[in-house]
């Protein structure tokens, strides 16, 4: 079997109603076009949304398509593809998209665009054509248990440093927490100042919590690769370390993917209700500041011009749409403003779904932000601030490119910033 | 054979065959897409699907031309948005408001209603032909079209084209052709137009109710704007 017969028969079998149904649906109006940061920052109709799951429509059309055989009579199928269109395939799915599913916002079938180029991505790696740097970051978590490759005694360490440096508590594997912390690795190397922010506030609250050993990364590159074995196994480790530690809840940091990749898949593990609440950082911090038990002072930013990035997966994927501009009223009342379009409109930045962690996609990812900075440009903020640690580097590495003056800043880390500590 | 015994196998028995090959067309693509099963959602919910059900369909149905305003600043989407508009909302009028339409949805479903003027008709008639026109140019012009088109599309394309253009040339006696042999090339491309339309893409409208129902559902779940 090669990776073409691979590849259908993954197709085939994965095939449902919702999935024919869509593909059956689409008239090729290039409407997807207009939502894609892709393709307005490059200009290339090769990057069109509806482009990137050609492997799914190809297939369909040769196996399952309800005309097939007069088409192919009529010599209307596609021809099988070769070695060089599956490398275009895989380049289409994995280098110029995030699936931040804004093009199912556009399409007037209402087509989930995002989740059937998931769907290209499971086949795809179904086929053993996951490109290498994400390949090798799945084996990396496999065995280290972190994308980045970070073992759990460097964690340890890591951990042990952050304490120290910045004089907070930082409990592990605390059996009957109340919550279950579980932070990326991006945070642990590069913002170790959203740990320790988080420290403070949940210390400040009184909040009965623990980060644990065995379920240490929120990150799951199986989500990027479609490897849906691993992306299962990566969400178990925190689960059953939820469970072994007998929590109540799973707090989810600034990552994007996590908060729907761990709800999705806990859910389909454990049935309803699920053994534990699952929470992302911002609904944390918003149930705090709601009930009391944090107070935040609501004058520290006043004097910078403050705008919120909301990020595909925990805006428009996850529903976590006021919880930040609650946070953002709260601590900068006077300063916080719009990009337009926001919410669930919000255009993606370019670097999640596994892009940015594609050396060959570097130069499309640069493209994908240019229509973040005509955003950033029309209101010039002082601070950009995230929810997503993929969002926040991208950012970093887009306003550095573009000579844009402006800080990138994780939402946690501002919080901590304004938190009222009595003595 | 004369022309009006041409005409009568062309609205009789042809015509219900035609109408045969649809019915069991179309049922067999919906039961394919019911029978094939929907994967269930499992994350736990955070909003009201059925309210994202109802959101998506009054934002594409009410709000003319069907479709969605979501990104008003997009540099591709007014002439598909507006083309495609007229269109869809041409050919409706035409398709039940016309009384001679009319008196074929009695014959077939046993049930019909009041009509609209014929001049008023002739009006969306132009306008479900214009859009056709600016949504195959659109085609032609915009290179994401362009890329996106291939034969079956164009396929499409004349085979609703045909249909409308000799009905619309029958009302005006246009062409200097025969009324009669106008009759039966419109006979004939309806005839066609709805064997064809199992087999295609046209068949999007009645999938449009299975995927825009799903995205209502999902958005809705999520409690995020559909």
């Amino acid at each position: 079997m090669d990776a073409t017969d691979k590849l259908a028969n993954y197709f085939v079998q994965r095939i449902d109603g919702q999935v024919l149904a869509q593909l059956e649906s689409c008239l090729q109006c290039g409407l997807c076009a207009s939502a894609c940061p892709f393709f307005l920052g490059t200009d290339n109709p090769e990057h069109v949304p509806i482009r990137k799951i050609e492997p799914l429509k190809v297939i369909v059309q040769r196996e399952l398509s309800p005309g097939r055989r007069l088409f192919s009579w009529l010599g209307l199928t596609p021809p099988r593809p070769d070695e060089v269109t599956l490398q275009q395939w895989v380049s289409q799915a994995y280098l110029a998209c995030t699936v931040c599913n804004r093009c199912a916002l556009a399409c007037p079938m209402g087509l989930d665009l995002g989740s059937l180029i998931q769907l290209t991505r499971e086949g795809l790696a179904a086929a053993g054509l996951v490109p290498p740097s994400l390949a090798d970051a799945v084996e990396r978590q496999k065995h280290t248990g972190s994308p980045l490759g970070v073992p759990q005694d460097l964690y340890e360490d890591r951990l042990r440093w952050i304490s120290e440096e910045e004089g907070v508590t930082i409990p592990l594997d605390v059996e009957g927490a109340e919550s279950l912390v579980v932070f990326t690795s991006i945070e642990l190397i590069k913002f170790p100042g959203n740990i320790a922010a988080l420290a403070k506030i949940l210390n400040t609250a009184g909040e009965h919590w623990t980060m644990s050993t065995a379920g240490r990364e929120a990150v799951n590159f199986a989500t990027f690769s479609g490897e849906t074995e691993e992306q299962v196994a990566f969400v178990k480790r925190i689960t059953e370390a939820a469970l072994q530690l007998n929590v109540r809840r799973i707090i989810l940091s600034e990552c994007g993917h996590a908060y729907d990749t761990v709800r999705r898949i806990a859910g389909r593990l454990y049935g309803q209700p699920l053994p534990f609440q699952i929470e992302n950082v911002l609904e944390t911090i918003s149930r705090l500041i709601a009930t009391g038990r944090i107070r935040l002072r609501r004058d520290v930013f006043n004097k910078e011009r403050i705008t919120f990035h909301d990020a595909c997966k925990l805006q428009r994927l996850g529903g976590l749409i006021e919880e930040p501009r609650f946070i953002l009223n709260t601590i900068a009342p006077t300063s916080f403003v719009e990009m337009t379009p926001n919410r669930e409109a919000q255009l993606c930045c370019g670097g999640g779904g596994g892009v940015i962690a594609n050396p060959e996609a570097d130069e499309i990812r640069m493209k994908a932000f240019l229509p973040k900075v005509e955003q950033l440009e029309s209101i010039l903020p002082d601070v950009v601030v995230t929810a997503c640690s993929t969002c926040r580097l991208q950012f970093i590495d887009g306003t550095r490119y573009y000579n844009l003056d402006v800080t990138v800043r994780g939402i946690t880390e501002m919080v901590a910033e304004a938190l009222i500590t009595d003595g | 054979m004369s022309a009006t015994q041409i005409l009568e196998l062309v609205r009789g028995p042809l015509f219900r065959v035609s109408l045969w090959i649809f019915t069991v067309g179309m049922l067999y693509r919906l039961f394919r897409i019911l029978m094939l099963g929907w994967k269930k959602d499992y994350a736990p919910p955070r909003g009201s699907a059925l309210m994202g059900v109802v959101k998506t369909y009054a934002k594409s149905l009410i709000i003319f031309p069907f479709l969605p305003p979501k990104f008003p600043s997009s540099r591709h989407r007014p002439l598909t948005y507006f083309a495609g508009g007229m269109f869809h909302l041409g050919l409706f009028v035409v398709l039940l408001l016309l009384v001679p339409h009319i008196e074929v949805w009695r014959a077939v479903l046993g049930i019909s209603w009041p009509g609209l003027p014929t001049p008023i008709v002739d009006g969306f008639a132009v306008m479900a032909l214009v859009g056709l026109v600016l949504l195959a140019s659109n085609r032609l012009i915009n290179p994401v079209t362009r890329l996106l088109t291939g034969v079956s599309s164009w396929l499409n394309i004349l085979f609703v084209f045909f249909p409308l253009i000799t009905g619309w040339a029958m009302y005006h006696h246009l062409f200097g052709i025969d009324y009669t042999w106008l009759y039966i090339a419109h006979m004939v491309s309806v005839d066609w137009l709805l064997a064809w339309i199992p087999f295609s893409r046209l068949a999007h409208f009645m999938t449009y109710f299975v995927t825009k129902t799903m995205h209502g559902l999902k958005f809705g779940r999520l409690g995020v704007e559909p």
